[in-house]
This record gives structure tokens, sequence and C-alpha cells, in this order.
């Protein structure tokens, strides 16, 4: 297993870190990472991951109803955005 | 003195906010601008401020008798008209505003909380029934949104947002006429134990100065210590309500997953946070329970289950039987009371077991084999659902957004700027785990580690056990002395993470007191129990903390 690329997970994670950041982050990065290596000496054969709690959570017995909600607040919602342009988010350029 | 000078930064700005009448925002930015945050500077205070000062002097914290709930006395008083809504949250705002120079547990007090007392006031006087919580002065962790009030998270990158809704519990608890007094400090969106990742400011531990109030939830655990609000909401994601509790002393409730509505809790860990309740006693935490538990449409993982009235569990102390605990069986997890924990932590456990077993108790050790994996499973875990829910955060609806001429780049400022180190960490952490390639090693094999935690706690619990363990494997430690070493920090955590992967409910109840450096600290036993089973808990908890010897 490679250990972690800070450049490469910042790209990822869309995490911009100074120098100075990557360089403190970064092995302390690695060191956690170290720890988790306990998890591959384990023996996991024949054991269901598990994705949730071990009870039955709601959502496991069917979907909602398909019905429209309306939420009240729009405005409110619409007011904390940075930028807008008439019904639009405005926003930089994207470049591929 | 840099604490004194903080104090008259506080006082004074606040005044001063008041007197011209500014509106909230302001007085709150007094509030938060007059601490400093690096950690460097957090040991400056810490060395600089007196070496254990505790404010616990004051007679609004009941010491001296069995934990008395603060609710029920004061909606007694109310209802005999013996004492107003609004004497009641002037009391409790007066002795916020006395404590929070040294605490610093608020990041923003209510404006409109003595407006909300006299409209309560003013429902009774017409023969309205405001509610079980009428009156009473709570106060709100900010990584739930309250409409009125900003919603920072503990985070920069949600400076000055305010939610255009009220989280589900925190909406119940206005319905149960409650007044919500202020939101409290946290590490940055709950990621924490200590409640020093926040990027405003480093709360106290009431008990001491010196030292942390735990976290994540340790601004709601202090402002409950301190007598600031008669009791408080959190959150749990791997004991973050629950360590607070016990470093504070005030007692904490984890609920079962599902049991109280997550809508409106900025998300850290989908399949593991949970919203739960501190208070100075059972009866409190339970009263606070009943109004919030309870199926909740907008959440797709909360339960139908009926909820119980909490309250009616709970039995005076003087109509207990002689023998309160008869029959009932208890096993303290053996994997808790040995090496790593310390040994004045695991002495006080034992003899809070020995208290139960005067009860009529039978206390066995049992032992969870797979315990100690729980920790590194839980991180992947955590880390790994926090990359996922904070990818939200990315300045376009909400929040600071730092100006680039592209959108990715725009991206990574914003949150390069707006995030703070530890959150940093676990979303790079987290989106390694997570990545092509390392899924099978990390990511996958931490969810097989909680399938069998999940077996080891069905074995143990379907015996009709309570279990039983330390909450925390030391008292509250000094202000900057985990900070350069994450997963330091991370090892506190070993008592907690594996109840919140099983999804149990669990409780933290003050048990005792260590002598450590001068100073007296609290330390909690956690009551660990089947899902959806919380009456057995705080039934046992309200037995535990009205038979307890004084401390």
């Amino acid at each position: 297993v490679k250990p972690p690329n800070v450049g490469e997970l910042c790209e990822k994670a869309r995490l911009s870190l100074t120098p100075d950041e990557a360089a403190e982050i970064g092995p302390q990065i690695s060191r956690v990472v170290g720890w988790f290596g306990q998890l591959q000496e384990v023996e996991l054969d024949n054991v269901d991951p598990a994705i949730r709690v071990g009870h039955e959570v709601e959502s496991q017995r069917g979907l909602r109803r398909d019905e429209h909600l309306d939420f009240t607040e729009k405005d409110s919602m619409v007011a904390s955005v940075g930028e807008k342009e008439g019904v639009f988010i405005k926003v930089p350029k994207i470049l591929n | 003195m840099a604490s004194s000078l903080g104090a008259q930064a506080h006082a004074h700005g606040y005044g001063q906010a008041q007197a011209h009448g500014y509106g909230d925002a302001r007085s709150a930015r007094f509030f938060r601008n007059a601490g400093d945050l690096s950690p460097s500077s957090c040991r400056f205070r810490a060395a600089m401020a007196t070496a254990s000062a505790s404010i616990l002097a004051s007679p609004a914290i009941p010491r001296s008798k069995p934990a008395a709930s603060q609710i029920s006395r004061l909606q007694t008083q109310l209802r005999k008209k013996e004492i107003s809504a609004v004497e009641i949250v002037t009391e409790y705002l007066d002795r916020l505003r006395e404590k929070e120079p040294d605490v610093k547990s608020f990041l923003h007090i209510s404006s409109s909380a003595l407006d909300e007392a006299a409209e309560i006031d003013g429902r009774l006087a017409r023969g309205d029934d405001p509610g079980p919580l009428a009156g009473i002065p709570i106060a709100i962790k900010d990584n739930l949104c309250t409409q009125g009030m900003p919603s920072t998270g503990g985070s920069r990158i949600l400076d000055g947002y305010r939610p255009p809704y009220d989280a589900t519990a925190v909406k119940r608890l206005k319905e149960s006429g409650a007044v919500l007094i202020g939101k409290t400090n946290l590490d940055e969106f709950g990621m924490g134990s200590s409640t020093e990742s926040s990027a405003y400011q480093v709360t106290s531990n009431p008990w001491d100065l010196s030292r942390v109030p735990g976290g994540s939830s340790g601004g709601s655990a202090a402002a409950v210590a301190a007598g600031q609000c008669a009791c408080a909401l959190g959150s749990d994601t791997g004991g973050s309500i629950r360590q607070p509790a016990s470093f504070c002393g005030v007692v904490g409730l984890k609920p079962t997953y599902g049991r109280v509505s997550r809508f409106g809790l900025m998300a850290y860990a989908s399949s593991l946070d949970v919203v739960g309740c501190l208070g100075t006693s059972v009866d409190d935490v339970s009263l606070l329970l009943n109004a919030i538990a309870g199926h909740d449409p907008a959440d797709a993982t909360s339960s139908s289950k009926v909820v119980p009235n909490y309250l009616k569990a709970l039995v005076p102390a003087k109509e207990l039987p002689g023998n309160p605990l008869a029959g009932m069986k208890f096993g303290i997890i053996k994997e808790t009371i040995g090496e790593g924990v310390e040994p004045a932590v695991a002495q006080v456990v034992k003899n809070a077991v020995v208290h139960l077993e005067k009860l009529g108790a039978v206390v066995q050790e049992v032992s969870l084999p797979t315990f100690s994996l729980g920790l590194p499973a839980y991180y992947v875990l955590a880390a790994s659902e926090a990359s996922s829910n904070l990818s939200r955060y990315d300045g376009i609806r909400y929040g600071p957004r730092v100006v680039a001429d592209e959108l990715n780049a725009m991206y990574g400022a914003s949150r390069g700027q707006g995030f703070g180190a530890e959150v940093k960490r676990r979303i790079l952490m987290g989106t390694y785990a997570l990545s092509a390639g390392y899924y099978d090693a990390f990511y996958k094999r931490a969810q097989q580690v909680r399938t069998l935690i999940q077996q080891d706690f069905k074995k143990a619990l379907e015996d009709g056990h309570i279990l039983l363990s330390p909450v925390a494997p030391s008292p509250a430690f000094k202000i900057g002395e985990k900070v350069l070493d994450p997963l330091s920090m991370y090892l506190g955590d070993l008592m907690t993470v594996n109840v919140n992967m099983a999804g149990l409910p669990a409780l933290s109840l003050p048990c005792g007191l260590i002598e450590d450096e001068g100073s007296k600290l609290p330390v909690g036993l956690q009551l660990i129990g089947n899902a959806f089973e919380e009456e057995e808990l705080l039934r046992v908890g309200h037995i535990f903390e009205q038979t307890v010897p004084t401390w």
C-alpha cells in the first residue's frame, strides 16, 4: 500500500495547502495512516462489512411517498449565496 | 496578565454593545474576537492563567446534595407563580456573562432570550401552556442549525452563516417552550476531543481553567457545569457528548442512533452522528430527551419506534426500595479497566461498581475481544465519511468565498483558508482511505471490524446486562497538552467510539473526583444499553445519582 501523497490527495479533495501546511500535515497523516495499518493484521475472512449500525434503520424499510414538498424559506437560502446574477449563482470559469 | 485583559475586553465589549443597542451579531463578534486562536497562544493563556483556578464556588451548582432537577424545580416555581420566565432567564444570563470571560463556552448569545421569556410569561398569564420546558434556558451546540442565530460549526468556512431553518431537535425544544440562550463552542465540525480545534476560541473547564472541557461538545458541557444554562444539546459521533460530560462533571446522554432526528445537524459522519443532551441531573436529561426524540420524515434514518415518557422510569430517592437494583446484571468491560487507563480513573470506576453492588446489582467482568480495534476502524470510517460530507463547503452557496480566476482554484483556496488543520487532516486521510486501490485495505476492513464490534456488543448485552466502563482513560488534560500530536488525542477516545459504531445508547454519569496537581477533576462512568433502551439507562443512572455519597 503506497503511503499518502499529500499533493494528489489535495487535488482530489479540492483543498489547497500552503507549502508550510503541507510540510506539517504530511508527516502527521502518514503517522496516523501507519497506525491504521493494524487493520491489515486482523483475520477478517468471511466477515461481512457493516455499512451502518447494528439495528434496523428506518430507510431500510422502503421509500417515502413520491409527493412534492415545498421548502418555504427560499429567500433566506438565496440570501446566503456570495455572488449572484439574476436567478443564477455566479462562479469563476471552469477549466478542464 | 493575558486572561484578565481578555476578561476586560469581553466585559467592555459586551457592555458597549448592549449600551448602544447593537444587534446580536455585533456583541457576538466582541466575544469571538477577544480570544486568540493558535495553539501557541492557548499554551500562553494556560500558562498565564492562575494555574488551577476553578469557578465553581457559585451556589448555582449543587454540590453538597444529590443531583436535583433544575427543570422540575423551575417549572414548579413558574407554574406556582413564585418566579417568572423573565426572572429565570435573567438569572441564567447574568451568570452566563459573569462566567464567560473565564470559561468562553459561547460563540453566540441570543439577543432575543428575554423577549422570548416575556412571551412565555404572557402565554402563562393567558392560561396557555407553553410546554414542559417553558422558560428553561437551553444552550445549543453550534453545529446544530438555528434559524434565528448564526451557526458556524466552529469553523471559519461558515463564518456569518445564518441557516434558513431550525434543526428538528431545536424546533422541538422551541415547541416545548424552551428559551434558547445561545450557541456553544465545539471542535470544528465535531472533529476533536478537547474543543481546542474550534476556529474561534478555546473553552476552559470550569473545574480548572487551565484544562480542556473535553470535546467536541466542550462548550455545552462547560456551560452546563458553570450554570450558564440549565441544560444543553450536543452531538456525539465518537464520544463527543460523553467525554466532555465526564471531564466537566455533568450528565451526558448519547441516544440510540435513530432515536433523535439528525436533520439540521451539520453532518460529520452520517452513520455515526447522533444528537443528544447534557444536564446536571438524569431528570433533566430525560426531560430533554422527551422533547427531542421521535420520528422525523426529514431524516430517513430516524426511527418510528414509540417514544416513552422517559421521566416515568425515574423514582424519587425516598420512594426507592432497599435494594433498588436487585436482580439487575451489569458487565464491566475488562478491556477498559486495565492497561491504558489511569489507575486513579480505574479506581473511581471500581468504587462506583461497589456502590452498584450495594444497591443489589450483580456486576461481572465481560470481555469484548475486538474492543481495541475499534479505535483505528472508527477513525478510518469517520474520516472517510467526513471527506464526503464536507465536500459541500465549497464557498459557492454559503460561507466566505475566496476570489479566484478558475473554479478549482476557488474551491481549493476557499476550503484551504476556511478549514482548520484537524479538519484538513481528516478530509485528506478520508480521501486516501476511499481512493481506488486503498478501499479494500482500509475502508472495507474498517467496516468488517465494525461488524465484529457489533457482534461482541450483541453477545455481551443479550444476557440483560448493562455494560459499564470509564468514559475516558484520564480526567481533563491541560490546554495545549495534546495539540501537537493528533494521534495522542485520538487514543483518548478508546472507551467511546465502539458505542457509535454499534449505534447503541450510552449515559455518562459523574461518579467521583480525582485530585491532580491540586485540582479536583470529575470522572464519568459510562453505562451502555441495548438499542432503544434509554429508559433502563436513565432509570439506573437516576438511582445511582440519588444514592451516591456526596462529593
